[in-house]
């Protein structure tokens, strides 16, 4: 028998056994998989060189901006070719310099709207237009990303053929999978600056690419989005409005309010509309002139406070022609006859069109395709799966035709009714066919038709709706171009009702028939005639309706077009900007001498929007610059940022720099990579430190004293939180009166010519809480390690001396 | 002799026994890991030290006042001397899982033997100690949430310095108190996390105080008591000021945000709670614990979870920890306190799959507030697995005991 004690250590040992076996990924180390032959990914890895290559190469730009990372991804976790998925890399070795479009997208609206874009054909246009307000100098693309993984975004290839194109992005260096580019410095805005335009609007950020997109786009400008009541205009009369007509969050209102401030309604307002190609254009052939006519689609049936907006179409194209030819745009063919009028996006037609002759080659047999000898079914079927109320329809053999005696008759009251015939006819591939038709319209003002092409690998099909405005025989003609040999036609014919109004159509004369195409000549656009001329509309104070009285498209929504007209009130006059110096202290610091400022100005920070950033007034003194020119170097890797000498010397003498520092010298420590290694380099010796070129009337100057933690700690904000306002849909901006803040200081400088220079503190308020956290904790901690040192002294002393030593083990920390 | 030894060195044995299972993670991976979730590890440990030192953080222009800088003081500071002194990306991980987890195994042995104070308690606490440091549950920080690990490891130490400062207010535990607060500091980057741990305390403490106060004078009692939880509540504004102070700057805003937060989606809940109840005594019901990406596995080893020996062994260990309650004249208090918070926080761990789930979702689609606790898996999580780890030192203890019992009843 085992005695209790062996009992006690058996169960012990057991229970020992039970809990580690449980837990036997602690113990075999399987808790950290290195998932070999499988395609889950460690995350046990070795980050490549090359990104800390890049982090240096970042590094030693002295120069403030951020980078933005292409291939999109829209994953927290990004996947990467190096067995790796996590967080990308850059994003930690570049944490203030780095941005990129990543999960969280639905929380930030900047974000947002990116990965909106980012399958547009006009990403790079939009994307170099946003690049100064979002501050982005450079773009990574990142080579060793898995694309594939995540199935719609583009190959790194794919981008940087996309880039290689441009005259507007530049390649600048290539480390390991990870390429370098560059923007022009034309769209380069520092991440302080002073617009010279203000662009006040009550869209949100998703509408600032078809806002940039217009052609009168200043890159040095500012965007109040969402600001309707505020009185910016009071502060800065140089803004100008922009309004879209009709916002596109709901496409089923016909209605929009336009409330306006008293400044706002005085200004002159025109309609204007975006620029980006997305429109609708008409193709209609006139049969007195004999031409085809490409309009601008007008704005219709639009009113503002009950008047009708009256825009004239305009013209893009004309070409003579003939009935029975056919308009190409692209791979799609347009029929060109009398009464046909088809309204298409304006990017199918954007590279040009073609006027094509077709000369009928052989025709297909489609047994009774003139009802002669019948109709297709007895009754008409329901071709409409989820339409409210009961199907009403009729089908009728009648004697009207274009064609021979007897006509097909289809009609509805409600649901779509229609008929179809199913053909076994053979269609080669690559060869063209005109499909043709002659309809009539009894009751109501649609037609609508639908074939499928049966393949042996896959079916085709297409659907028209077509709208007509007489009750005459008219006919239709389109191509077909199969892509595989095609065994089966069925066609379809309508009368589609959605329960408003009885539609009744008539179809005779069905005919396919295979032709070759003869060109007749391609017709480009010209560009000077996509800008619509403006047209003066007035707005009153308060509210405004917009109201769109035409008929809604099918789906109940508002006909696309419509979201691209927008109101625009002109700038009364450009601000007149002072010149920026400024310093980046620390990330929740920095300092900015505005020099020469004449009038009320909003000053733009392009950090995102916290009221923890405030602006204080600084001690600002202005001393005269004595430049030794062999003090003054320009910094290694800073080549393209850094003002040479002469452009120094300009800065001196116009008062644009406020200082050169100490002229003491210092060392900036240089590491080069040795595989995984970090090494020392070389040590570069200067006197004076980075001094940026002119970017848009701001000058980093990396001289600026640094000046002590605590020196806006007793000071007030120069503004209260109603001037510190959100600009460009993310970043801070404060609205500065000279006037006002140098009245009564002794801390602006006033200059000869009346203008003002002084210093403004930016500083990220809530920082001074975690210095003064830190204080606490670290005396806390000081005063706990000096006790217990103390105490262990004492206690180790007392103990020799009364020689007594067991209890420590047997309660371990008593 | 070797039964004299054992009895003597008894808690040196099981302290270096938690050692041994500490070192362990030396032997985990060779390489460097790379959290994949909320727990960046080192890139540049130089830069990370710059960067938590400031409250602003911008990072793909959703500019925040982060509370990174609660890792500063001890988690970037360490590691960037660490990375100085030369020793690898590596190195540095594997010594700080190490460390945790020693101080895991360490605080929990130690909360054990305060609280128990039974014969077989080291023993007891070993076997708690040991289950604490490695369970199913713990093992998702080890994969993401690093920085949890922080006040996982120092809670049950934090406690007993707590009971102890609580009971009889003195200089040395107080300072130590302070310390180890000082140190599970990085824990509280989740201030949700850290309010778990205020939330146990005060209902240790307040429990302990209702025993305690039976028999006694009510007032003057309550006037000592008082007095100490001013130390404690002093010694945690001490150690977490650097953490908390910036965190009130935005206190008002973030309790509108939790407040008028829009209704939390359930399915995200359920995808942060334990997957199945039944699971959920085994620690395994985490989501992903058994998914699979295209035939593998997330967790390669989590098949043989599924086999007859190890659902029984996940079983057992549960149904150890609930044989404590056999156990309760003894050990009334402590029953009373993790026996209550074991149940209350299983229910709620397992979020709307709970027995309670019509009320969990009724307080999480009513009160927005409660979308603060929309990852009860993290966040009560904690609160389960160390009360239940106590429950099972009970149990050992409890039954060390009556085996002894029986015996010597048999030969009397």
């Amino acid at each position: 028998m085992f005695s209790s004690k062996y009992l006690v250590w058996l169960f012990f040992i057991i229970v020992f056994i039970v809990i580690n076996l449980v837990a036997f990924p602690f113990i075999t180390g399987d808790i950290m998989p290195d998932f070999k032959d499988s395609i889950m990914l460690s995350n046990q890895v070795e980050v490549p060189t090359y990104y800390k290559e890049t982090e240096n190469y970042f590094g030693s730009h002295k120069k403030i901006f951020r980078t933005y990372a292409l291939p999109m991804q829209y994953l927290y976790n990004s996947v990467y070719l190096w067995d790796y998925m996590g967080p990308d890399p850059l994003s930690r070795y570049l944490p203030d310099k780095y941005l990129s479009t990543f999960l969280k997208t639905e929380e930030n609206p900047i974000q947002k709207m990116l990965y909106s874009i980012n399958n547009s054909d006009d990403f790079f246009n939009i994307f170099v237009k946003l690049a100064p307000i979002l501050n982005i100098k450079n773009i990574v693309l990142e080579n060793d990303i898995d694309w594939e993984f995540y199935k719609n975004i583009d190959s790194p290839v794919a981008v940087r053929e996309k880039i290689d194109v441009r005259g507007d992005i530049f390649i600048k260096k290539v480390f390991g999978e990870l390429d370098i580019y560059e923007i022009a410095n034309e769209y380069f805005l520092p991440i302080f600056y002073s617009p010279q335009f203000i662009i006040i609007t009550p869209q949100e950020v998703d509408k600032l690419p078809g806002i940039i997109l217009r052609e009168n786009y200043g890159v040095r400008s500012a965007f109040y989005l969402n600001q309707l009541h505020f009185n910016i205009f009071d502060k800065v009369p140089a803004s100008y409005f922009f309004a879209y007509l009709f916002d596109d969050i709901d496409k089923s209102r016909k209605d929009n309010n336009l409330f306006l401030n008293k400044h706002q309604a005085d200004q002159i307002f025109n309609l204007e509309k975006i620029n980006h190609q997305n429109f609708s254009v008409s193709i209609q052939y006139i049969p007195e002139t004999r031409k085809v006519v490409v309009n601008k689609f007008p704005i219709e049936k639009t009113f503002i406070n009950n008047k009708e907006i009256n825009a004239p179409s305009k013209t893009l194209l004309e070409i003579s022609s003939q009935p029975g030819n056919f308009l190409r745009a692209g791979k799609s063919y347009y029929s060109i006859q009398d009464g046909y009028n088809k309204i298409i996006e304006f990017l199918n037609i954007k590279d040009g069109v073609e006027i094509e002759r077709t000369i009928v080659t052989d025709q297909v047999k489609l047994p009774n395709n003139s009802f002669e000898e019948g109709l297709w079914q007895e009754r008409p079927g329901d071709c409409t799966s989820d339409m409210e109320g009961k199907a009403d329809f009729s089908l009728k053999f009648v004697e009207d035709a274009s064609d021979g005696r007897y006509s097909l008759e289809i009609g509805s009251k409600n649901h779509f009714a229609c008929v179809k015939k199913i053909f076994k006819i053979n269609l080669k591939k690559d060869r063209f066919y005109k499909y043709s038709f002659d309809f009539r319209s009894i009751e109501g003002d649609r037609i609508f038709y639908y074939y499928n092409l049966i393949g042996n690998e896959e079916s085709y099909s297409f659907n028209e709706f077509i709208t007509t405005d007489n009750q005459e025989w008219n006919h239709y003609e389109t191509i077909i171009k199969p892509v595989e040999d095609i065994n089966e036609v069925i066609l379809y014919f309508y009368a589609p009702s959605d329960g408003s109004r009885e539609i009744i159509n008539r179809y005779d004369d069905i005919e396919l028939s295979e032709i070759k195409l003869v060109s007749e000549g391609i017709y480009k656009i010209d560009q000077d005639k996509l800008l619509d001329d403006p047209l003066e509309i007035k707005l009153k104070e308060g509210k405004n309706i917009i109201e769109y009285r035409g008929a809604m498209e099918s789906g109940g929504v508002l006909p696309a077009n419509l979201y691209n007209y927008y109101l625009k009130s002109d700038s009364q006059k450009i601000i007149n900007v002072p010149v920026l110096e400024f310093k980046k202290i620390n990330p929740t610091k920095y300092r900015v001498i505005v020099h020469n400022a004449t009038e009320n100005f909003p000053l733009i920070f392009s950090e995102s929007f916290h009221n923890g950033w405030k602006s204080y007034l600084g001690d600002y003194e202005k001393k005269e610059i004595f430049l030794n020119e062999s003090d003054y170097k320009i910094l290694d890797g800073n080549e393209d940022d850094q003002a040479g000498i002469y452009e120094l010397k300009d800065f001196i003498y116009r008062g644009y720099i406020s200082t050169l520092g100490n002229f003491e010298e210092k060392n900036i420590k240089h590491v080069k990579w040795n595989g995984n290694k970090e090494i020392f380099d070389y040590n570069e010796a200067y006197k004076i430190d980075f001094v940026s070129k002119n970017f848009q009337d701001t000058i980093q100057n990396d001289n600026l004293p640094v000046g002590s933690f605590y020196e806006t700690w007793f000071k007030k904000p120069i503004n209260d939180d109603e001037d510190h306002l959100m600009v460009n849909g993310y970043a801070n901006s404060w609205f500065i009166d000279p006037d006002e803040i140098c009245a009564n200081s002794e801390k602006c400088v006033k200059n000869s010519d009346g203008s003002y220079d002084f210093e403004l503190i930016i500083e990220f308020w809530p920082q001074r809480l975690f210095y003064l956290g830190l204080f606490i904790s670290g005396l806390a901690l000081l005063g706990c390690v000096t006790y217990l040192t103390y105490g262990s002294i004492g206690r180790r002393r007392k103990k020799k001396e009364e020689d007594v030593f067991e209890e420590s083990f047997n309660n371990p920390l008593n | 002799m070797i039964s004299i030894f054992l009895e003597k060195y008894q808690n040196k044995i099981f302290i270096f026994l938690i050692f041994l299972g500490s070192i362990l993670p030396f032997f985990w991976f060779k390489h460097q890991i790379l959290s994949i979730a909320d727990t960046p590890f080192i890139f540049d440990p130089t830069l990370e030290l710059y960067t938590h030192s400031f409250t602003w953080k911008d990072v793909n222009l959703g500019g925040m006042q982060s509370r990174g800088v609660s890792l500063l003081l001890f988690f970037r500071f360490p590691i960037f001397i660490l990375s100085k002194i030369g020793l690898s990306f590596a190195i540095i991980q594997k010594l700080l899982f190490s460390s945790l987890l020693f101080i895991s195994g360490f605080s929990f042995f130690s909360f054990i033997k305060y609280i128990l104070q039974d014969k077989y308690v080291s023993a007891a606490a070993f076997l708690g100690a040991n289950f604490y440091m490695f369970n199913l549950y713990s093992l998702q920080f080890f994969w993401h949430l690093l920085i949890i690990l922080f006040i996982y490891a120092f809670l049950p130490i934090i406690l007993l310095y707590c009971i102890k400062v609580f009971n009889k207010p003195n200089r040395k535990d107080f300072v130590l108190l302070t310390i180890f607060l000082l140190l599970s500091s990085p824990g509280i980057n989740n201030l949700l996390i850290g309010l778990m741990l205020i939330v146990l305390v005060l209902f240790y403490l307040i429990i302990d105080f209702i025993f305690q106060v039976e028999g006694k004078g009510f007032k003057i009692f309550l006037k000592r008591r008082l007095f100490s939880l001013l130390l404690i509540c002093l010694s945690f504004f001490l150690a977490w000021s650097h953490a908390v102070i910036p965190a009130l700057y935005n206190i008002g805003k973030d309790i509108n945000s939790a407040t008028s937060a829009p209704t939390v989606n359930l399915e995200y809940i359920g995808d942060a709670s334990f997957q199945k109840v039944a699971e959920g005594f085994r620690f395994m019901g985490h989501f992903g614990f058994f998914g699979s990406y295209k035939g593998d596995l997330y967790y390669p080893y989590s098949a043989i979870y599924k086999t007859p020996l190890f659902i029984s062994l996940g079983f057992l260990i549960a149904i150890l920890c609930y044989s404590s309650f056999f156990f309760y004249r003894r050990h009334k208090k402590n029953i009373i306190i993790f026996g209550f918070l074991t149940i209350s926080s299983f229910l709620l761990i397992n979020g709307p799959k709970s027995p309670i789930g019509a009320v969990y979702t009724f307080l999480f689609t009513r009160y927005p507030f409660f979308s603060m606790f929309r990852n009860p898996l993290d966040k009560i999580g904690l609160i389960f697995i160390f009360s239940f780890s106590v429950l099972l030192s009970i149990s050992f203890s409890g039954i060390f005991r009556k085996i002894n019992y029986t015996e010597s009843k048999y030969e009397n």
